[in-house]
């Protein structure tokens, strides 16, 4: 599903000098994978995600989604193919404060070619299949963080997206908010959607099927 | 209070970005305001230069006939000042143009003949040397002596030993005894005479042909009163009407319906400006002036409220802290308000600067007019400190909404971390975009007020005033300030007449007593037509009285309609007393009738035959309705001088330095009074509404960069407020396209909203203004269709940078400002 090659990202920090973020990645995930992304603080784990996510477009190497070469794809192209492809959690949700849950559930459809009963239609499965019909008129304000990052995980899979990257999804939970959210990950995992995660939590990770471990934008190694 | 002064400058200076731009609105909203203020404040408010003018009053007559209020005849002021009434003196005044021969140039200058208590009644020191004795306004040409006036004085050297000198008017020796304080210049605003002169030596100075200073019937002395301790206005008036009816009785054929009106001098300076039945004009212009500049004040300060109210949410945390370790709301409400008047004070400073800078814009655009104006609008101490007080309110009202909306913040909530994102928001009508649809709406109204002056401006411009408007000469002459008697002014006339005549670029030429559309039309006499009776009311109307040459007419380009045109014999002494009357006049005085053979006389004098009918010019105003004119044969020059006009085949410019050159070839004593081609003349007749639309204009150019900039600040700052929301749009998938539909979506909607209000506004309120459009319909549809799409066009401006801006926003680094 993902194979990355000599990956690099860097950020000037003066004349012919640069930081490294993220250096020779080399990565395969295979369809229907669950990766895990672990490592301290500044390792590069979250800019490797929102490059595969691409939101980040500063890097060199080769970057394959499918038999697609992102690498080669302009950046409307590479927005189409997101849209097409990804779903994102936030560590933070990222829900719009002025929606309602059915509104931030509505979104990522406003945004692809959904027809509005399709749209209507979508919405109304997903908050069934989180069993959050009972809040879809309440503004993210009024729930619970769990809840929140329900919605936010909903939302990332209303479009049906054959990818999931997900940043720390548990880091702003208690444990056992942050459990039911693994079990929906793993459940979503099972029923052949491809995981990538990035997590500080050993308990998290092994909900995955794969460990990668990042230090100083290294990979260092992989445990299955 | 220091130290919050100080914390002020201190934000202040370390937000240089927010202070240029709240600065800047400020100082365009005082300084329109300043310098409007500054004009009115020179035309009405200044009071006069003269001591206690609360006490001065100025009397007219009244009379029923005449439109407006009218100068008093010279024996009837004699009598008025005779009478023991409720002043302590009575002065008068005339207006005199003269020659002054310098060297050997005569070049004319404008004075007054006044009565010899003039300076002591208006409690007037001189700057040098001494004003009128009592006794030099006693005998006829007895005491030649001039009072000159500061600027006068100053622009002939400013020589400090100039009392005692001579200097020659009208070719007579006068001696100069002083030179009137630097601020004086009479008692009527926009006017200063170059001196002051005894009205005993009205003959030498005001070479007047008959019988002025002793018809009770001709009305030019202007007349002030000082009213004694205790005795009110109304009083006074009342004591007047009783004299005035006395002299009725006594002088039945000429006082008969005439009564007296007075009015303080200081409401009563500005009102010669507009002319005659036009008194409140000056008023009621400075008012709608006053008016537009405190709309775009309020404008500037939405604009800066709207900044404040932007930066406050950025300073959330630290009022929060500031709360946290023990201040007082009030306490914050006095150091944000302190923060914002300093802010309106700065501003202001800024604003009076402009103004200054404005004054003297608006000096330079003031036309050439045969009587020199005399306007400073220039700010003086109380337009200084008026400037400076409404600046600092202005400071007060923009900054109480933000301050109060800090004070009333949660503490708690304002401590965490993340400050919402919701208030960039369209969803709820907050007071930022409230006063953004108030600044549309306002400038919109101000823009439609611009669009329909300029409109009736051009209109006014199109307008045929009736006569040539190309290809015209026009210089005026006065023999008699050369010493030239009515019947050698009229031989000397005539001589230069026939040499422009002979030269080959005039292809006409003509004489004629007044300049169209001057400084006066005509003087109005009352005509009576033979045979019917004299005493019905319904027969005595006023009409225009002109005298003009031979070749007059088709000079002028004004057909003649029916009848004939004079000839030379008809100006001959002996010749039967003819007139051509303009259709105007033909119509309200024979409706029905055909005038060509009819007579009609003054109230005294000869019977005159109606032998011709031109078509009617508009005479004294451009906008005037037809107004009845009488032509009679010129046979003698008039007091005041003729006026020569030189229709040319090509441009005119050389036929004036033709005349000019013909004129003192012949006698280089004579003064040219006034010349100008007629293009340039019709200029100083459409001034006013240039000046009007061109204010206008101005005013609302600025109301609308305001207003622009309004919804500018209020979208940039929305996109720096919603970069978290647009971050997460844009990675959950909003293309380009969308990202901007938003932007543009939440700035248009609150300009269509301003729109909406500024339409519904406008079409109420320019039906008030309607006197001043020329006919130009208040509601007219192009302008309120420009107006809507320039407005339109200059949110969208507004929108286009921060739209641009948002879809810079990085997603990652959007969502990574948690």
């Amino acid at each position: 599903m993902i194979k990355l090659k000599n990956l690099e990202r860097s950020y000037p920090l003066g004349k012919e000098k640069f930081f490294y973020v993220l250096r020779e990645i080399n990565l395969d995930v295979a369809e229907g994978d669950f990766v895990s992304i672990m490592g301290p603080s500044g390792a590069g784990k979250s800019t490797l995600l929102h490059i595969l996510g691409m939101h980040d477009h500063g890097w060199r190497g080769e970057y394959f989604l499918g038999e697609t070469a992102v690498h080669h794809l302009k950046p409307k192209e590479r927005a189409t193919l997101r849209n097409e492809q990804i779903g994102f959690v936030f560590q933070q949700y990222h829900l719009l404060d002025d929606l309602t849950v059915y509104e931030n559930l509505d979104i990522p459809l406003s945004y692809r070619r959904y027809s509005k009963s399709e749209r209507a239609a979508l919405v109304a499965d997903m908050l069934d299949r989180f069993q959050i019909v009972g809040k879809k008129d309440l503004y993210p304000c009024q729930l619970s963080g769990g809840q929140q990052q329900l919605v936010g995980v909903a939302r990332a899979i209303i479009a049906e997206p054959k990818l999931l990257l997900a940043d720390e999804p548990t880091g702003n939970l208690h444990s056992s908010q942050g459990e039911e959210i693994m079990e929906l990950f793993q459940k979503l995992n099972n029923e052949g959607m491809t995981i990538v995660q990035v997590t500080h939590s050993e308990k998290n990770a092994s909900y995955g099927k794969r460990i990668v471990q990042l230090r100083d934008g290294w990979i260092m190694k992989e445990n299955r | 209070m220091i130290a919050d002064l100080k914390f002020a400058l201190r934000m202040l200076v370390k937000n240089p970005a927010f202070s240029i731009v709240a600065f800047l609105a400020i100082a365009l909203g005082i300084g329109a305001n300043a310098t409007i203020f500054g004009i009115i404040n020179a035309l009405i408010l200044r009071p006069l230069p003269v001591g206690h003018s609360d006490r001065l009053v100025r009397i007219y007559t009244a009379d029923p006939r005449f439109v407006g209020a009218s100068a008093i005849s010279y024996p009837n002021f004699l009598d008025y000042s005779k009478q023991d009434t409720a002043f302590t003196g009575m002065a008068g005044y005339a207006f005199a143009a003269m020659g002054m021969t310098r060297g050997a140039e005569t070049r004319t200058v404008f004075g007054e003949v006044v009565t010899g208590n003039y300076f002591d009644l208006l409690e007037v020191k001189p700057a040098l040397g001494r004003t009128f004795l009592p006794e030099e306004d006693t005998t006829p040409n007895g005491h030649p002596v001039v009072v000159l006036g500061h600027k006068f004085w100053k622009s002939l050297g400013g020589d400090p030993g100039i009392i005692g000198s001579i200097i020659t008017l009208n070719g007579h020796a006068f001696t100069v005894i002083g030179v009137a304080p630097p601020k004086f210049g009479g008692v009527d605003t926009g006017f200063a005479p170059d001196m002051w002169l005894p009205m005993a030596m009205h003959e030498w100075v005001r070479p007047v042909p008959d019988d002025w200073f002793t018809n009770r019937r001709a009305l030019f002395v202007n007349t002030i009163g000082r009213l004694k301790a205790g005795v009110s206005l109304s009083q006074a008036q009342a004591q007047m009407k009783t004299v005035a009816r006395q002299l009725e009785q006594a002088y039945p054929d000429v006082n008969k319906e005439r009564s007296v009106v007075l009015k303080s001098a200081e409401s009563a300076k500005s009102q010669g400006l507009a002319g005659p039945g036009n008194e409140d004009v000056a008023a009621n212009v400075s008012l709608l002036l006053l008016a537009i500049a405190a709309s775009i004040l309020l404008i500037a300060c939405a604009n800066v409220a709207n900044l404040l109210l932007a930066r406050a949410t950025t300073r959330q945390r630290e009022m929060a802290i500031r709360l946290a370790v023990g201040a007082g709301r009030g306490r914050l409400i006095r150091q944000l308000l302190t923060e914002s008047a300093l802010l309106g004070l700065l501003g202001g400073i800024g604003g009076i600067l402009c103004a200054y800078w404005l004054g003297d814009v608006l000096l330079s655009l003031l036309p050439a007019t045969p009587v020199p104006v005399v306007l400073d609008p220039h700010p003086d101490l109380r337009v200084l400190l008026v400037s400076l007080a409404l600046a600092i309110l202005s400071g007060v009202i923009f900054g109480l909404a933000p301050a109060l909306q800090m004070a009333r913040w949660n503490l708690t909530e304002s401590l965490r971390e993340r400050v919402s994102s919701s208030s960039g928001a369209i969803g709820r009508w907050n007071l930022r975009n409230l006063l953004v649809v108030a600044q549309v709406a306002v400038s919109l109204l101000l823009l439609i007020g611009s669009g329909l002056f300029l409109k009736a401006f051009r209109r006014a411009q199109a307008i045929d005033p009736g006569f040539r408007t190309e290809n015209l000469a026009i210089v005026s002459v006065d023999p008699s300030l050369a010493g030239y008697d009515p019947d050698r002014g009229a031989q000397v006339v005539r001589r230069i007449v026939d040499e422009i005549r002979r030269k080959p670029e005039a292809v006409s030429a003509g004489l004629g007593r007044w300049v169209p559309l001057g400084t006066a039309g005509g003087i109005a006499r009352t005509i009576i037509v033979d045979g019917r009776d004299e005493n019905a009311e319904r027969n005595r109307k006023p009409a225009n009285v002109n005298q003009v040459s031979p070749g007059y007419f088709e000079t002028l380009g004004i057909p003649l309609l029916r009848g004939r045109n004079f000839t030379e014999q008809d100006a001959e002494k002996t010749a039967a007393r003819v007139a051509v009357i303009n259709d105007a006049m033909a119509q309200q005085f024979w409706p029905n009738e055909a005038p060509v053979g009819r007579r009609f006389h003054f109230i005294q004098g000869d019977s005159f035959e109606v032998i011709g009918i031109t078509r009617t010019f508009k005479s004294s105003t451009i906008g005037e309705t037809p107004t009845p004119m009488v032509y009679l044969p010129f046979t003698d020059v008039p007091d005041g001088g003729i006026t020569f006009f030189v229709h040319t085949a090509g441009t005119p410019g050389p036929a004036l330095s033709e005349t000019r050159r013909i004129i003192r070839d012949v006698d280089n004593r004579i003064p040219i009074t006034y010349e100008k081609t007629v293009r340039d003349h019709m200029a100083i007749a459409l001034w006013p509404s240039w000046m009007g639309a061109m204010l206008l204009a101005v005013l609302g150019a600025l109301a609308l960069l305001l207003a622009s900039m309004g919804v500018y600040g209020v979208m940039a700052y929305s996109v720096s407020q919603r970069t978290r929301e647009l971050g997460i749009r844009m990675a959950l998938g909003a293309q380009s396209s969308q990202v901007l539909g938003l932007i543009f979506q939440q700035g248009m909607l609150l300009a269509a909203m301003g729109i909406v209000v500024g339409l519904l506004g406008a079409f109420g309120s320019t039906r008030l203004v309607q006197t001043f459009l020329y006919g130009v319909n208040p509601g007219d549809p192009t302008i309120f269709l420009g107006v809507t799409l320039l407005l339109t066009l200059a949110a969208l401006a507004a929108c286009y940078f921060p739209a641009r801006r948002a879809l810079k926003i990085n997603p990652v680094l959007a969502l990574r400002t948690e």
